[in-house]
């Protein structure tokens, strides 16, 4: 054992090539990033496809297969001599699989805490920096990473190095493609999501999984320290606080993914809504919903055209630098991921007159809501109903700071939940009751009414 | 210690045939094989290092058929082997590098710092010892291979160009150690310097195309070149004279020295 932990820690082959790399990257990733929204804000972009590849994929493989091909000779003589040993050859291949294993582990450890710092940091000085370093750094880590799997593991076989680098790829894109898609738990999904430049969810800090980072980022520290020390005395001592660095923070780290589950939305129930206190709420559009802006500004302005001597509609501010929400605002309506159109004039007219759209959970399958897996089926709907999609996508907003008076297009379905009584019943009785309660809607004095009739 | 080549032949796939019906027997002392560039000599090396299967022929070592899988672990234990390119992990210390192939020789684990100590010493490397290998020079990482091949104490020592990147000095101090090992142990070095055969062996093979051409003592092959004007030494005065035989006559030559191998 001690002579595997021994080649975990000594073999780093692949470090030359991320010298290279590195500057070469944080180069691209500083003047491309500054003008380039995050990858995975729309990764279908075509823009967006090739940054991918060529970071993700193509620039890694590279690095790894000039790595293996550039120690070949020396892993050539080194096979000769490893081939006359007494230790039989699957002993000996076991353990440098071991210890290549050993020092991936503690390499993807290192990774790992180095994207959780950047994290931390950036939730402690909100600064919005290019995710394009986040994404080139990780393209340099999966470089060493391919190198020392080709460097050092596969020796012999030039197509063995091929398929693992292809293997790597494929995790790399499956975790991508999970990244993007939503299937992930939010909760983790909104933690991994953050390096990327999209904003930490205030319930966020607050719950297990960050603890867990900020432990990790502790200990991590903690064991750094211990390295520095331990550095210049035996290489034994340095090997077990390398260790044991690597597995306290995988544990953690293990137990930051088994305890992410959904959040609750509901950090915005204590605060008051603004709306009774004269004081406009604020419609806002996240960062990485900017692309609505237009259309969400263009949809409120026809809304407050028509609606306004009935209604205050605020203005839609978009925030950039957005840390959480206002703390003398009103709560946040947060655009989801579909695209809302603009008002057709025919639905504008039916929202003057008082006439509610058709039940929802006919765009709404199960009257669930709409995430980006679903985001498909919401688009052919679209297309197929886009009168329906519409009324939805602006009622919607509408309903949330009016009548809940807390955003219910993020995540969770808490305040969704609350409206299903009333938008589960037929169209008239919608109807009977927004014009039996509208004095009461409009009346801030007054609590709200019951949502169910 | 007992070495038996009979009949050995192999041929790679992609370049043919490499050795051709060698045949040779040592007990103890230093035997040196000599031969021009790809005349067989690494073929023979790492063949006789269990390093490559055989093909034709049988090898004993130590009175163990290489073909018996069943005690091809123990003669592994007893044989030391520095491959004409010597690979490493440069990140390793050349202690950790020693004692990794002390482990993999199957040293005891309560011997194996020692072996290790007494193996640096022997080439004059415990002083360089926490150092790792990527710092060290040419000469001193060739002294590093040999420590490796040293450091479980073998009964038979197979080196293939081990005094290439050495300076005078180190050269000098290594065929002393040579000369020790041989006054117990058997060691075969293959090498294109003639010199290295001058002063320690106490047996020579030429090999040429894969045949041995000359099998004797070093004064043998001196006194074939008595006639001989190439060469600085009568040594190299005889190498070149059987190689120019062998180029001259080499129908006759085929198989003259190498049919009957004698002991040393």
């Amino acid at each position: 054992m001690d002579l595997t932990i021994s080649i975990h820690v000594r073999r780093n082959p692949a470090r030359s090539v991320a010298f290279v790399l590195a500057p070469i990257l944080l180069g691209v990733a500083l003047v491309v990033g500054q003008a380039n929204p995050p990858f995975l804000d729309d990764w279908k972009r075509a823009s967006s496809l090739i940054g991918i590849v060529a970071l993700f994929f193509a620039a890694p493989i590279a690095g790894g297969v000039a790595t293996w091909a550039s120690g070949r000779r020396r892993r050539s003589g080194l096979d000769s001599l490893l081939r006359t040993m007494a230790r039989p050859w699957a002993v000996i291949l076991g353990v440098e699989l071991t210890a290549t294993l050993l020092w991936l582990l503690a390499l993807v450890c290192a990774v790992a805490f180095g994207l959780l710092l950047f994290t931390t940091l950036r939730l402690t000085l909100w600064h919005p920096w290019p995710s394009y370093i986040v994404v080139a750094l990780l393209a340099v880590v999966q470089a060493v990473i391919i190198g020392a799997v080709l460097g050092e593991l596969l020796p012999a076989s030039p197509v063995a190095p091929i398929g693992t680098a292809l293997v790597i790829s494929a995790v790399r894109l499956l975790w991508l493609v999970l990244l993007s898609s939503g299937r992930l738990d939010p909760g983790l999904q909104a933690l991994l999501l953050v390096p990327f430049g999209h904003e930490m969810q205030p319930w966020l800090r607050s719950s297990p999984e960050f603890l867990a980072l900020m432990t990790t980022w502790v200990l991590g520290l903690a064991g750094a320290g211990c390295l520095i020390v331990a550095h210049g005395r035996s290489p034994l001592s340095r090997r077990i606080v390398w260790l044991a660095i690597s597995f306290s923070m995988t544990v953690l780290l293990a137990a930051a993914v088994a305890r992410a589950r959904v959040p609750a939305v509901e950090f915005v129930a204590d605060v008051p809504t603004p709306w009774c206190d004269g004081t406009a709420p604020t419609i806002c559009v996240w960062p990485e919903h900017r692309w609505a802006i237009p259309v969400t500004r263009t949809t409120v302005t026809e809304l407050r055209n028509l609606l306004g001597d009935r209604y205050v509609i605020p203005e839609v501010l978009y925030e950039q630098y957005l840390p959480q929400a206002p703390q003398q605002g009103a709560p946040l309506v947060r655009v989801s991921g579909y695209e809302t159109g603009s008002p057709s004039p025919e639905l504008l007219s039916g929202l003057l007159a008082g006439v509610l759209p058709v039940d929802p959970t006919q765009i709404c399958e199960s009257g669930s809501e709409p995430t980006s897996k679903s985001v498909e089926t919401l688009l052919q709907r679209r297309a197929r109903y886009p009168e329906h999609f519409e009324r939805w996508a602006l009622l919607r907003a509408w309903l949330e700071f009016r009548i809940i008076g807390r955003p219910v297009s993020t995540f969770g379905s808490a305040g969704y939940e609350a409206l299903m009584p009333l938008l589960a019943l037929p169209d008239e009785q919608q109807r009977a009751w927004f014009w039996q309660q509208a004095d009461a809607l409009r009346d801030c004095s007054q609590p709200l009414p019951p949502l169910v009739p | 210690m007992s070495l038996e080549v009979h009949h050995v032949s192999f041929s790679y796939a992609r370049r043919g045939p490499a050795l051709v019906d060698v045949s040779l027997s040592a007990t103890t002392g230093v035997i040196g094989v000599l031969g021009p560039n790809g005349s067989g000599k690494s073929t023979l090396v790492r063949l006789l290092a269990t390093e490559l299967p055989l093909q034709q022929g049988s090898i004993r070592i130590l009175g163990q058929d290489l073909r018996n899988r069943a005690t091809l672990r123990s003669v592994r234990r007893q044989i030391g082997y520095l491959p004409q390119r010597f690979g490493y992990y440069p990140d390793f210390t050349v202690f950790e590098f020693v004692e990794y192939v002390a482990w993999l020789r199957e040293v005891p684990g309560s011997e194996r710092s020692r072996a290790v100590e007494e193996a640096l010493a022997s080439v004059d490397l415990l002083h360089h010892a926490r150092k790792p290998l990527r710092e060290l020079s040419g000469g001193q990482l060739r002294r590093a291979g040999l420590a490796c091949a040293l450091v479980n104490r073998p009964a038979i020592l197979l080196l293939d160009e081990p005094t290439v990147a050495l300076d005078p000095e180190q050269r000098s101090a290594f065929r002393s150690l040579l000369k020790q090992v041989g006054t117990q142990h058997l060691a075969l070095i293959a090498t294109h310097l003639v010199e290295d055969v001058t002063t320690v062996c106490t047996k020579v093979i030429v090999l040429s195309a894969g045949r041995v051409v000359f099998q004797g003592t070093p004064e043998e092959l001196a006194a074939l070149g008595q006639d001989s004007e190439l060469g600085d030494t009568p040594i190299e005065r005889g190498y070149h004279a059987v190689l120019v035989q062998l180029r001259d006559h080499g129908s006759q030559l085929d198989g003259s020295h190498d049919q009957h191998p004698r002991e040393t």
